[in-house]
């Protein structure tokens, strides 16, 4: 066989090329290595992308041996790939493998390594039971804590890369014959639709695959938590795993989805439905406290104990504004307190977590600005919206908005502003059902008792069950169809 | 042009969500909590000239918070006192608004007095209860007591106990009254309109008077006493009961919770409580002639006795004291219904409403008597008390 052999000023105008198709960054390395029989290569890759011992080790110590006959397939230690042009070698060096270029030949070997975030509790998402593991930045890393926890070949994961310029890829998750085709399909269809520069995180996702980009709430669910996501899968549910962020997203995600928890299962069933009794307490607290208080302590007063009553008057006696201002105020001083201890280092954000809440909160009641009970009810209405963190966006809005009703109608605001909110939520649609929607009536009993969990078993049976069932039934009319 | 008429669309709903606001606004017409004053009684006087006069007590909210919500135990709650009068009680109540600088707030009254002249105006009463029942700032609930005009400078000049303010010490008393006395009535506004508009009843209100306190300190003077009952007919004052009335009417209607009654008969002098007393009424009606039967169940706890050393045979001596208590009780009851039938005339007892039942003809015949409560006759009076519990120490001394 003759070999061609490439002059040193082809070399460098191909090394030059490659340079230039990748962009000329300071953190493109293009090497050119001289190798066995006084041939060269051209080594590509990001720096900090690859591990460089692995590099050196399996693939160039192996080509500088006297021996090496020209087949780098076979010399090398690591799994090796062709690519057709260097365009194609290019998008390839970028998602961080690493590259050679031999005899007009372009190799690619998956050696990645780069320093990542090692598995750990998410902040948002504690529990006092279960599983503490949290998703990572990593995608891969994150498919494995799926896969440790979901053994199945009936799990697919689909990648699909997102995003002109940022090529992110995303990982679409399901079970087979458990999660409806039709959404998976129509997710599918969505996904490969969005035609953007760049996806940084799932949230912008989310964005994308929702209906009504100005509804309260987007019917699609999100979590940090592995047992969870295999929970969802189980349910039939579908994921959506971005790389770059820990936040995977669940669809469709019922609104009722929102007040249960993975670690409900884990403890006794008493404790549980404890549990889920109180965020649904909390929900109703963090959204309707403010306003009903409002609306009751300026409207019908009749219906606040004699005591109570006496204590609010006294209280506001000598504040300034009326009590809606108040609560508006310290609403907003929260919502400021939030984001700020949300954004600044964890050391400082709690410092300015406890000057907010004790030390500003108590100098505005000391110094007259606001009144001790209307300090009460936002303090309870913010613990109480920590119970649900996924509802907080919509908690937030409509917060202010049953404020606003209660100062201004009183209880007939409340009951206005309830039967909107309940229009609102019943017309959103997450891929084809109302995120209302209960599957049964025991099903809906699930939803706030938590039932047994061999009774939930039953239950998931016969959904697999019928769900088999129909796809007989459909695979048949097809066939009649056909015939 | 699509744009334009979601731009158009969006306007109406904004000016829809204003017009609605500001129209439930004015409709429903919210208060602030720091602009209300809160009564917590109220006394409803008609003088001989015809001029309504209202006292009400209330509250002065600086005690109650102290800008940091913690109500301050070491000061004592106080309340103002305001008058007012007028020509009708709407004037007399607006006169007394006129001198406070807030909104009155009346929902949360515990208790209401009215004189005992004005409760002898028929006219004057009936204004009561369409202003009570009319007025939305007032409320049905509080107590309702009758009291002598005479005594309406000593009524907030009295003692009362462990509370800071009269309404809330009367809404107290009462409260525990109830389930312990039966020598009282203790009526709600309600209760009495509702009397006083029904067929076959007369309302009845709680009497109260006031007693010297015998204390050393001057600022509490005296003490209210709640024992016996004021009598209506036709929403008119005609009388007044004493306190063994009371205790029928609270048997005979049931309303009895529990009570203590004492005896001393010449072999033993025994203490009771008297408890889980039912009543069952029949009437008939035969050849124009009404009837009355009462039975009287009920359950004796001992909770004293003294035993004279002449009796012997301590195993008959519960029989003896049922058998004393159900003489004494027939005595009080058949005594309390001849006075309401014959001194008073007034059906407080609420026959007439069991006449009813028999039917709405025979009702409408009876009814065209004048008087016709005077007509009944109380054919049959059967009281069976039973000694359930001779108490924690079940002997009996010598």
């Amino acid at each position: 066989m003759r070999i061609k052999l490439f002059h040193a000023n082809d070399i460098d105008c191909q090394l030059s090329e490659i340079k230039s198709s990748l962009g000329n960054s300071f953190d493109v390395v293009v090497d050119k290595v001289l190798i066995a029989n006084k041939e060269h290569i051209i080594t590509v890759y990001l720096d900090g992308f690859i591990d460089r011992d692995l590099m050196n080790r399996d693939i160039i110590k192996p080509l500088k041996e006297s021996d090496f006959d020209g087949n780098i397939e076979l010399r090398t230690n690591c799994i090796c790939k062709r690519v057709q042009n260097i365009s194609q070698f290019a998008d390839e060096i970028l998602t961080g493998q690493m590259g050679v270029w031999f005899r007009n030949i372009y190799f690619l070997f998956d050696i990645k390594k780069w320093e990542k975030r090692p598995v750990q509790t998410p902040d948002a998402e504690n529990v006092t039971r279960g599983p503490k593991e949290g998703f990572t930045e990593d995608l891969i890393t994150n498919t494995v804590l799926i896969r440790r926890k979901l053994r199945t070949s009936q799990l697919i994961l689909e990648q699909i890369k997102i995003g002109r310029k940022t090529k992110t890829h995303i990982a679409l998750g399901y079970i087979n014959n458990v999660a409806s085709q039709d959404v998976v399909k129509q997710i599918k269809t969505k996904l490969k639709s969005i035609n953007v520069d760049g996806i940084t995180e799932s949230g912008k996702i989310e964005q994308y695959l929702e209906n009504k980009p100005f509804a309260s709430v987007s019917g699609i669910g999100m979590t940090q938590k592995p047992d969870i996501v295999v929970t969802r899968l189980l349910d039939g549910k579908v994921i959506i795993l971005c790389d770059g962020t820990p936040h995977v997203l669940t669809i469709p995600e019922f609104f009722i989805d929102n007040f249960k928890t993975a670690e409900d299962h884990y403890h006794r069933i008493f404790f549980g439905t404890f549990l889920r009794l109180m965020r649904v307490i909390g929900f109703l607290l963090s959204v309707f406290l403010p306003g009903v208080a409002v609306a009751i302590t300026t409207y019908n007063r009749e219906m606040l104990p004699v005591s109570y009553l006496e204590t609010i008057i006294g209280s506001v006696a000598n504040t300034p504004f009326p009590q809606a201002v108040e609560i508006l105020f310290l609403i907003v001083m929260l919502e400021l307190l939030k984001e700020s201890g949300t954004r600044l280092p964890k050391t400082i954000g709690s410092a300015v977590s406890i000057v907010g809440a004790l030390i500003v909160g108590d100098a505005a009641v000391r110094a007259g600005i606001v009144s001790a009970p209307s300090v009460m009810i936002v303090a309870l209405t913010a613990v109480s919206s920590f119970v649900i963190p996924n509802l907080n966006e919509f908690t937030t809005i409509f917060r202010l908005l049953f404020l606003a009703l209660g100062a201004f109608l009183g209880l007939l605001g409340i009951g206005i502003g309830l039967v909107l909110m309940i229009a609102q939520l019943a017309s959103i649609n997450s891929f084809g059902e109302t995120i209302l929607k209960i599957e049964s009536r025991n099903g809906m009993i699930n939803s706030i008792i938590r039932l047994s969990l061999k009774k939930q078993a039953h239950q998931s049976v016969n959904r697999e069950s019928d769900r088999i069932q129909k796809i007989e039934q459909h695979s048949y009319d097809e066939r009649e169809t056909y015939n | 042009m699509m744009r334009e008429k979601h731009t158009i669309r969006l306007i109406l709903v904004l000016i829809s969500f204003f017009a609605l606001s500001t129209t439930f606004f004015g409709c429903v017409g919210g208060v602030e909590p720091r602009n209300i004053a809160m009564t917590n009684s109220a006394l409803y006087d008609l003088d001989e000239n015809g001029i309504y006069h209202v006292i009400l007590e209330i509250i002065d909210p600086s005690n109650s918070g102290d800008g940091r919500g913690a109500q301050d135990t070491a000061n004592k709650r106080t309340s103002i006192i305001r008058n007012g009068e007028g020509i009708t009680l709407t004037q007399a109540v607006t006169s007394v608004a006129d001198k406070v600088d807030k909104t009155l707030f009346g929902t949360h009254n515990r208790v209401r007095f009215i004189t005992e002249r004005m409760a002898k105006n028929e006219n004057a009463m009936n204004e009561f209860i369409d202003f009570v029942i009319r007025n939305d700032e007032f409320d049905e609930r509080p107590w309702l007591f009758i009291i002598n005009h005479t005594e309406i400078i000593k009524l907030f000049n009295t003692s009362v106990g462990l509370h800071s303010l009269l309404g809330e010490y009367v809404d107290g008393v009462i409260r525990t009254r109830k389930n312990n006395s039966g020598y009282g009535v203790y009526v709600e506004t309600l209760k009495y309109i509702i009397d006083s508009m029904d067929d076959g009843v007369e309302a009845v209100l709680g009497r109260i008077t006031l007693v010297d306190s015998q204390k050393p300190n001057q600022d509490e003077n005296y003490e209210i006493n709640f024992d016996g009952l004021a009598a209506f007919k036709n929403n008119k004052f005609v009388g007044y009961l004493d306190q063994n009335a009371a205790l029928a009417y609270n048997i005979i209607n049931g309303y009895l919770k529990k009570t203590r009654l004492t005896i001393e008969e010449e072999n033993f002098s025994v203490a009771v409580e008297l408890s889980n007393t039912s009543t069952e009424i029949k009437t008939h009606v035969k050849d124009g002639n009404l009837t009355i039967d009462v039975d009287i169940k009920g359950k004796i706890k001992i909770t004293e006795l003294l035993k004279s050393a002449k009796i012997k045979n301590t195993t008959n001596i519960k029989f003896d004291i049922e058998g004393a208590f159900e003489k004494a009780l027939n005595s009080i009851i058949e005594k309390s219904l001849l006075t309401a039938r014959d001194g008073i005339n007034s059906d407080i007892y609420g026959f007439g409403r069991r006449i009813k039942i028999i039917g709405s003809a025979e009702f409408n015949r009876i009814l065209a008597y004048q008087n016709y409560y005077s007509l009944l006759e109380f054919n049959r009076m059967n009281i069976d008390l039973q000694v359930t519990n001779l108490g924690d120490f079940d002997m009996f001394f010598n």
